[in-house]
């Protein structure tokens, strides 16, 4: 038993001690786009077209009568 | 003997002087006051009063006498007063003119309250019952207003049967406020028909009638019955209506047309009322503006018709307005009775009380007309902005046509019976070229609505 935990200590730091990764890049690539192919189908009409928008109307402010308070005050107020 | 006589009669008469003294002293200024009132000296009384019980409350014999002098003076002495000096007075007119005060700060709570002691006996009832009820309306509380509108309306037609035509009056104006306000109410609700059968509760030979035409052809026009709309407004062409001139109309008629699709007649008022309306209310505005005379406008009030239209005809028109007032009626009633005071010179009148209260009673109507004639001027120049803006309307709508290739039905028909809308109870003669008193306020047009678009063909 005694043999197995030694055996243990001496051996825990090499199984996990972090294996070191080098990471190498390639040092020139060439792409060549003429010959990539993209997989798919054409929708847009073959013809140009334009959407109308529907024109947008400011409407003015025109003369409006709510209501008539106005009035009913100075009615009070004209009786004396 | 004689001197035993003389002794005895001295006894007697003591108790009697004493009781008088004792009057006297227990209030001098009532007993004065009384004295005043015996007298006719009507004002002089009140301001003694008055000032007396400026910040306490006057016991119910004072206030009794009070309510009978405010009877004879008006109540425009305590206009001045402010609402701590009135508190204290607890009389049915200070109370009034508190409620109104609240009433236009929005007080509404202290309008009830304040209107609360006004009995049911007083004259003042039916003003107190309008305040009242607009106070409800303004606090968005409408059952309870239609229903104190309608008491009110009760209340002054009950009092109408008086021999005094001023009162007569003054009650009519009231019944018929009440009605009016009742129509205003359901108008703000947006229940024109509603608002259009209390109108026609308004007699046509009341003060009120011309004013509120205007307000009528506004519920018929959100009905989308722009015929009898205009029907309504070309009364104010009436000559009878001369003197009643609103540039409101005017918008509302170009409004109209515009939605019936007229638009060359709309343009057509629109140009009127730059060429018309316009330079003759800044043309006014130059007349008022160089006056410099003291009291000029309570003065041009009392000149001859001949004078005041040569100034402007516009000013005879609106003088005639403001002399129909039942304001201008009780603060002219009020200066006479003053006037007459002052003639009557009585040894115990204060004079220099009564020729002060002269000066500002005379003031007050000065203030009242200048703002009269002034409102007019604001209201012509605030509404020229509205036409400009309904004549860019207009002016967009055509070119609209022009760009879609579209016109409007040209060859249509002046007007006809058949685009007449009319009510059971409405009955139908033809306009011959004359205006009658009786049928004033009952005209329609018969235009056809000329919005139908025609398309027209492509060029190729």
């Amino acid at each position: 038993m005694k043999l197995l935990l030694i055996t243990l200590l001496f051996i825990s730091p090499v199984a996990f001690a972090k294996k070191k990764v080098i990471y190498k890049y390639k040092e020139y690539e060439k792409f060549d786009l003429g010959d990539l192919e993209i997989k798919g189908s054409i929708v847009a009409p073959g013809d140009l077209s334009v959407k109308e928008r529907r024109r947008k109307t400011f409407e003015r402010n025109l003369l409006q009568r709510k209501s008539f308070d106005r009035e009913m005050i100075q009615d009070i107020k004209f009786l004396r | 003997m004689k001197c035993f006589l003389l002794f005895l009669l001295a006894f007697y008469l003591m108790p009697l002087q004493a009781k008088v003294e004792t009057k006297t002293q227990r209030d001098p200024v009532l007993y004065k006051a009384i004295k005043n009132y015996n007298n006719q000296n009507y004002f002089t009384a009140l301001d003694e009063l008055a000032r007396q019980y400026k910040y306490k409350t006057p016991p119910k014999k004072v206030q009794k006498i009070l309510k009978m002098l405010v009877l004879k003076t008006g109540t425009y002495y305590f206009n001045t007063y402010n609402d701590l000096e009135l508190r204290k007075l607890k009389i049915p007119t200070t109370d009034l003119i508190m409620a109104k005060r609240n009433l236009y700060l929005k007080k509404f709570k202290y309008v009830h309250r304040r209107l609360q002691s006004i009995p049911v006996s007083n004259r003042l009832f039916p003003e107190a019952l309008l305040v009242k009820a607009t106070a409800y309306h303004f606090d968005k509380q409408y059952n309870k207003a239609v229903k104190v509108f309608k008491m009110c309306a009760k209340e002054a037609e009950k009092r109408k049967d008086v021999e005094e035509k001023k009162l007569k009056n003054y009650f009519s104006v009231i019944q018929e406020s009440c009605i009016i306000n009742i129509a205003r109410l359901y108008f703000k609700q947006g229940e024109f028909e509603k608002a259009i059968r209390h109108y026609e509760d308004v007699p046509k030979t009341s003060i009120q009638w011309p004013y509120i035409l205007l307000e009528k052809a506004w519920s018929y026009y959100y009905l989308g019955n722009y015929n009898r709309s205009l029907g309504l407004l070309i009364t104010y062409r009436s000559p009878l209506l001369e003197s009643y001139f609103m540039p409101e109309a005017e918008v509302l008629k170009a409004l109209n047309y515009y939605q019936l699709c007229l638009y060359p007649d709309a343009l057509s008022i629109i140009d009127r009322f730059y060429k018309e309306y316009k330079p003759k209310s800044e043309a006014l505005k130059k007349v008022l503006t160089s006056q410099g005379e003291d009291l000029y406008f309570y003065k041009l009030m009392f000149k001859p018709i001949v004078d005041s239209e040569k100034e402007h005809r516009f000013l005879r028109n609106l003088i005639t307005q403001v002399s129909r007032r039942v304001k201008y009626s009780l603060d002219l009633k009020s200066l006479y009775a003053i006037n007459t005071e002052i003639f009557h010179d009585h040894k115990d009148a204060n004079m220099e009380k009564l020729l002060s209260s002269q000066r500002d009673i005379k003031e007050q109507i000065n203030h009242y007309v200048k703002v009269s004639m002034y409102k007019f001027i604001n209201e012509t120049h605030k509404l020229s902005k509205d036409m400009f803006n309904l004549k860019l309307e207009v002016l967009a709508k055509q070119r609209d046509l022009v760009y879609k290739r579209e016109s409007l039905q040209t060859q249509r028909a002046r007007g006809s019976d058949k685009n007449v809308e009319r009510k059971p109870y409405q009955e139908q003669w033809e306009f011959n070229n004359a205006f009658w008193a009786d049928e004033l306020g009952d005209y329609s047009f018969g235009l056809e609505s000329n919005c139908k678009v025609k398309t027209q063909r492509k060029r190729r």
